[in-house]
């Protein structure tokens, strides 16, 4: 449940890591949530999917065209497969059919439709191909997720043909995830979604980009890793389970108990936020995901120390410092981190907070 | 996922395109049913009405069923069986959950629209059916296309442009691909029906029927002069059994060989070739007298031309006949069958022929006085003769003394047996016109007719046509000189407007060209277009390897059309090859931009060195800049900078 809703209320633009684009607004609507039931990922399902037989050993030297790559990839030849659909086989028989009739019923102009068909089949054959190839891909970029959550990864398709090409679906690991056209002349991006289940570097793997345009009856792909990675934060602990003797530095007053918070308001929902805390009345009224915030005259300073924490182990640890981390920051108070061989200082703000979530979710890797 | 309502739309359209041509022949129950259907998903595309549930489609599928039975008696069967996929195709648009059940209706209209070629492969049913296919393909794309972002304009240019890049290689598997003389099973019993033509019995009116139809029966190409209008009689069958109200036929033992090589070659021969219209039936039509023929035909000893099978598509043989010779055979048995008439029936008749004969010298001058007594006598020539009674004969000749060909040749036949003389009915076309655009004579239903044939001991079987006698117009003029009622001739040949017969004379040689090479193409014009080319006795194991090979070939030039689509130049490419062009006269002056360098930055190198150039330079650094990073060049830009960099000179 903490992980379902849709990355399209996270974020509005992704920063690719190139510096000399510009942020590429998404249309988020077309992404998809976990678990929710859009039209046609279950069509998808319904036709036929070949085996990915490039995991084979022995098609090793298929797996050398997948990457992964850096920097701009172009689909060419070798790197877009085809194959009929069912649909396309069940093509294929009526072709026969038509065939067995135009001989035996001695009719012409059957013969003239059944090879007009055929010879469709042969353009159509090349135009899902070429649906595919030659488009150009480059990584488009992702966000910093916290554990247990899905990464979105961003692809730019380039398309330098003036044609536009329709229909391409991008699915990672079986499945599809968004559908794209990318206009003539022009730059869209597809997104997939990646189960980040530990912290620390998630690399994307391969993903694979589809296409049945413009008949459905082929299908056209590829499988690219383009070594997108992204940043992994811990998974943050629930706010009950933060220990009192959490070290606060600089407060006069001590850090009152949990039992005592009282009510501060309503801030925008933090990736981390506890579900309990959704102040649900408002979400149904506003449409917008909601914390509410508790208070108890917390110092204007806090340490997060590694050492200081009386938690078993060192994931859950790093699990409650991520914790902490977010509701110092939610607060807008100034906190700095301790972790063995790393210290950061107080400080705040959305750099710091990203320098202080790396670290946890860096720690003990390097 | 369910299909959007409002996606139905167009695939009702599809169905109905798919449909229309066979409105006309469909069973009213069918049509019924057909209109329901439409209405209702009407409503559900319009929000009025829901998805029927689960027990209703299998109600109307019931429904279906019982329409079916009640048009047809069966399920089973040609024209059942295309009206079973019309009803399901309208059945599936009322549970459409997925992609496939689109491309199952789809598929099926593809399938269906090849089954109008039952009926009819005129180049307008070609026509119709090429542009089906092209919206049926567009139906394809709506479904592929997942963002919905094609319009129909789009959708309809791109299935177009794809249904003709299919082009290339229809034509080299149509003339290539091995043809089998079919068929490969027996045909259905409905596969030879629908169609028009002479029947193989003669009843009063029933070549009455074919008068008003303006339909071709056969296309004729003579080699040198086409015979004179008189000669033109194209036999089809020989009728010898009369029940005192049908004509039917009494074909000799097929053991009994006909005598073809006793006849005189000599004798102006003609040679023609026939294109015949598919008429349903085993036989041909030839020119009285057949001398000789291609093709393993199998002639009977009344010379008329069986096939082995039902001619159910255009089909063309080639013949030549004597006008002069004449079949001499008649055996025992055949006199005998050619005098039978039944017992106890139209005695007046009998009497009259007794009396003639009586006052004739011989058979010959017999005939003669009968074809004078119908001119001489009240007859007249009509297209709406009385009803006969049960004394037929003695009804026509005594009583109502008016009919049409068929009472003609019937009543000659029926007096020259009832006095000995051996006599038997034709039936066949008369006449034919010729087209003046093109080289070959148009024989039409209207042009169906009957006569007979009388054995004269010296001269063999001998033509006579008691309706030359009653209206000898008919003969010389062709059906519409014969003064009947005009209002039962076809229109488009009643006509006299001079355009419209040119137009006439035009589509009909469109038509016949299009069955002499596209609806005709056989295995044989199949060898004769490859001798024509120098190859000679190609089996068909080479022609499929051909096949194999051009296809091949066709296929990797059909992929270099598809992927050069949208590949041409971009105005951005253009822009950076003439800019370049640009660079490379400067560097050629001794000028070089650095990879470094911006244009403007470029610009101002060029000024320092080359002051006179700084109108020029300025220009074509000015449209580089907007074609290429500019937001609205357009076409202007594009000419001005090709046009100054091509003039630009550097010294």
């Amino acid at each position: 449940m903490g992980n379902s809703y849709s990355i399209a209320h996270k974020s509005g633009e992704i920063w690719t890591g190139q510096a000399n684009l510009q942020p590429i607004t998404f249309k988020s609507d077309r992404l998809l949530a976990n678990g929710t039931s859009v039209s046609f990922i279950s069509s998808a399902r319904a036709f036929f999917q070949w085996p990915d037989f490039t995991r084979k050993p022995v098609f090793k030297f298929i797996a050398k065209r997948i990457g992964p790559f850096n920097g701009t990839v172009t689909l060419d030849r070798r790197r877009v497969y085809i194959l009929p659909t069912r649909a396309g086989l069940v093509f294929l028989l009526l072709l026969l059919l038509l065939l067995v009739g135009s001989v035996n019923y001695n009719k012409s102009l059957g013969f003239v439709l059944t090879f007009i068909l055929l010879g469709l089949g042969n353009v159509i054959l090349f135009a899902t191909w070429k649906n595919l190839a030659g488009s150009r891909l480059r990584a488009g970029g992702s966000l910093p997720v916290f554990a247990g959550e899905k990464a979105g990864f961003a692809v730019q398709l380039e398309n330098q043909s003036v044609q536009t090409r329709y229909s391409i679906a991008v699915s990672h690991q079986g499945r599809e995830y968004e559908v794209v056209d990318v206009p003539g002349e022009a730059v869209a991006l597809a997104h997939f979604q990646v189960d980040a289940a530990r912290r620390g570097i998630l690399q994307a793997g391969r993903f694979r980009l589809s296409t049945e345009f413009p008949t459905g009856l082929f299908v056209a792909w590829t499988w690219i890793d383009l070594s997108m990675q992204t940043l992994v934060y811990p998974r943050p602990a629930l706010s009950a389970e933060i220990p009192i003797s959490t070290s606060v530095e600089a407060g006069d007053q001590p850090m009152q108990s949990a039992g005592m918070e009282e009510y501060a308001g309503l801030r925008k929902y933090q990736p981390g936020d506890s579900w309990r805390r959704v102040a649900w009345k408002v979400v149904a009224r506003t449409d917008e995901l909601v914390t509410r915030q508790y208070h108890g005259g917390q110092p204007q300073l806090q340490w997060i120390d590694w050492q200081s924490l009386s938690v078993s182990g060192s994931e859950a640890r790093l699990s409650v410092m991520t914790r902490l981390v977010i509701d110092a920051e939610a607060a807008g108070r100034n906190y700095g981190l301790r972790l063995p061989g790393v210290e950061i200082e107080p400080a705040h703000g959305r750099s710091h907070y990203g320098h202080c979530l790396k670290a946890l979710a860096l720690y003990g890797d390097s | 996922m369910a299909i959007a309502d409002h996606k139905l739309t167009p695939v009702l359209i599809g169905i109905h395109l798919v449909a229309l041509p066979m409105y006309s022949r469909l069973p009213p129950y069918i049509l019924l049913t057909m209109a329901v259907l439409t209405l209702w998903s009407l409503l559900i595309i319009a929000g009025r009405a829901r998805q029927p549930k689960a027990w209703l489609r299998i109600v109307l599928a019931g429904v279906v069923i019982v329409a079916l039975l009640a048009s047809y008696g069966t399920v089973f069967g040609q024209e059942p069986g295309i009206a079973m996929l019309l009803m399901l195709s309208f059945l599936k648009l009322f549970e459409m959950k997925a992609r496939r059940d689109v491309l199952l209706i789809i598929f099926v209209g593809y399938f269906l629209v090849a089954t109008h070629f039952f009926h009819s492969q005129s180049p307008w049913i070609a026509a119709y059916v090429f542009v089906v296919v092209i919206y049926l393909t567009s139906l394809l794309i709506v479904f592929s296309d997942r963002l919905g972002s094609t319009d129909f304009k789009t959708r309809m240019t791109m299935s177009a442009r794809m249904v003709l890049q299919a082009i290339p290689l229809m034509l080299v598997l149509f003339v290539l691909f091995p043809r089998i003389q079919g068929p490969l099973w027996s045909l259905p019993d409905d596969a030879k029906s629908a169609t028009t033509g002479v029947g193989d019995e003669m009843s009063p009116g029933s070549i009455n029927d074919l008068i008003s139809s303006s339909a071709v029966a056969f296309r004729v190409q003579f080699k040198g002069e086409p015979p004179a209008p008189k000669d033109l009689y194209w036999r089809g069958l020989v009728l010898s059994h009369y029940d005192g109200k049908t004509w039917r036929r009494d074909d000799a033992p097929e053991d009994l060989q006909p005598e073809l090589s006793a006849v005189s070659a000599a004798a102006q021969p003609v040679e023609y070739a026939v294109m015949l219209e598919p008429h349903g039936r085993k036989w041909l039509y030839s020119l009285e007298s057949l001398v000789s023929l291609e093709g393993g035909y199998s002639v009977t000893r009344e010379l008329q031309v069986l096939t082995k099978k039902e001619i159910i598509s255009v089909f063309s043989y080639a013949m030549t006949s004597s006008l002069r010779s004449r079949n001499r055979s008649l055996s025992a048995q055949e006199r005998e069958k050619n005098l039978l008439l039944p017992q106890d029936f139209n005695e007046k008749s009998v009497t009259l022929a007794r009396r003639l004969r009586m006052a004739a010298g011989d058979d010959a001058e017999y005939a003669d006085s009968i074809l004078n007594y119908f001119n001489t006598e009240t007859f007249s020539y009509t297209l709406s003769p009385p009803l006969l009674g049960d004394n037929a004969m003695d009804d026509f000749i005594f009583n109502t003394r008016a009919g049409f060909c068929e009472h003609y040749s019937s009543a000659f036949v029926y007096l020259m047996r009832a006095a000995g003389v051996p006599a038997r009915v034709v039936v066949g076309y008369q006449g034919g016109t010729l087209n003046p655009l093109d080289d070959y004579m148009i024989v039409r239903q209207s042009d169906a007719h009957a006569w007979a044939e009388i054995w004269l001991a010296d001269k063999g079987w001998m033509r006579a046509d008691p309706t030359s006698a009653v209206s000898p117009d008919r003969i010389d003029f062709g059906i519409l000189g014969a003064g009947l009622e005009a209002g039962r001739m076809p229109f488009m040949l009643a006509s006299n407007n001079k355009w419209l017969l040119q137009l006439r004379y035009t589509a009909d040689s469109l038509n016949h060209n299009w069955n002499k090479w596209v609806v005709g193409f056989n295995e044989k014009k199949q060898q004769a277009l490859f001798e024509s080319l120098g190859i000679e006795d190609i089996n068909k194991s080479t022609l499929f390897s051909w096949m194999v090979v051009a296809m091949t070939l066709m296929g990797g030039v059909v992929a270099w059309w598809v992927f050069r689509q949208g590949e041409r130049k971009s105005k951005r490419d253009v822009a950076s090859y003439y800019y370049s062009l640009f660079c490379r006269k400067l560097e050629r002056a001794g000028l070089m931009k650095q990879p470094s360098e911006s244009p403007d930055e470029f610009l101002v190198r060029i000024v320092q060195h080359f002051p006179h150039l700084k109108d020029k330079a300025s220009l074509i650094t000015r449209q580089y800049q907007q074609m290429r990073y500019g937001g609205e060049a357009d076409d202007g830009h594009k000419k001005r900078l090709v046009l100054a960099v091509k003039q630009f000179r550097a010294r």
